[in-house]
């Protein structure tokens, strides 16, 4: 029998990973609810693009859907596991959009005609949308996973597969790059 | 301009938290999509699961036995008791040694309860 709604709102994501697991409709509904804006949103920020990241974000869910039989709880968090999937599907799409590998891609180029364009808006969101757009990729990921998404540095390590170390720097220069981006519009948006 | 600014010449903590609190909305149609998925991944789970049945009679019997090990006991004091039933009664009660079963009085017999059988062999 599935337990109460307003009682499953109060459990983990873990808790409702199990519950899904055991056949509850209910967990895969309040999963979602919690757990794809963020997604969608991370992947928003990444790919520039509103349909890819929609894309990005129901893969990423069905691959939690698949492995929430062997989900060992307590060993990460479901958010940061999220994260991590999201990220590797968001590079991909990347790499194919280039057509080259993601080491070899030349830096961003500095307009991407969709968010130029909101920028025409002078609207601060889009702003910020378009100065995160010509970060690199991973100072870009850095940047939103701890200033937009909230997660510590060791989760963004463990999301990033790289070191609280090398996480520290990526958010450090990219908000200072990210602020040299948006600083001749400071009046502007202001900031 | 993309040098590098000190951000805290900029009030980019208030443009992230803004952009924290618009969360873009997950619109009708994905979560539709994202609850389909689910759903289908419950029911093939649900479909391959194992059919698990209550165990009938004789399987809670063997089971209250102790399984194969408390049958082969079973079977062994079976077998004990036969062996017991069908030997010799000399064998089995010290108190009648080598004697002739017609040697022995009524009392003999009946004070014995193990010669209930034997009394029977010998008539019969």
């Amino acid at each position: 029998m599935d337990m109460a709604f307003d009682q499953m709102q109060e459990l983990s994501d873990d808790a409702l990973l199990v519950l899904f697991a055991n056949g509850d409709g209910q967990a895969a509904a309040l999963l979602t609810d919690r757990l794809a804006p963020r997604v969608l949103g991370f992947a928003t920020r990444i790919l520039s693009d509103r349909e890819e990241a929609e894309d990005v974000t129901q893969e990423a869910m069905l691959r939690l859907w698949k492995m929430a039989n062997d989900w060992e709880q307590g060993e990460a968090k479901v958010s940061t596991w999220l994260f991590r999937v999201a990220k590797n599907l968001c590079t991909d799409r990347l790499r194919k959009r280039r057509g080259v590998g993601l080491d070899e891609a030349p830096e961003p180029v500095d307009e991407t005609p969709s968010v130029v364009a909101q920028m025409m808006a002078a609207d601060r969101m889009s702003a910020l949308e378009w100065g995160l757009a010509q970060l690199p990729d991973r100072q870009r990921e850095a940047v939103v996973l701890r200033h937009i998404e909230g997660l510590s540095n060791p989760e963004i390590a463990d999301v990033l597969d790289v070191s609280v170390e090398a996480v520290e720097s990526l958010t450090a220069r990219g908000k200072r790059a990210l602020a040299g981006h948006l600083a001749h519009r400071k009046e502007e948006l202001g900031l | 301009m993309t040098g590098d600014t000190d951000p805290d010449d900029l009030k980019l903590d208030d443009l992230f938290a803004e952009a924290k609190r618009q969360a873009p909305d997950v619109s009708g149609d994905l979560r539709a999509r994202i609850l389909e998925d689910a759903a289908k991944i419950q029911a093939a789970r649900a479909l391959h699961a194992p059919y698990v049945t209550r165990p009938g009679f004789l399987s809670r019997l063997f089971n209250s036995v102790g399984g194969w090990g408390g049958l082969g006991g079973l079977a062994m004091a079976t077998m004990a008791g036969l062996w017991i039933g069908f030997a010799n009664p000399t064998l089995v009660s010290p108190e009648l040694g080598d004697v002739e079963l017609t040697e022995l009085s009524d009392d003999d017999l009946f004070g014995d309860i193990l010669l209930g059988d034997s009394l029977f062999f010998e008539e019969g």
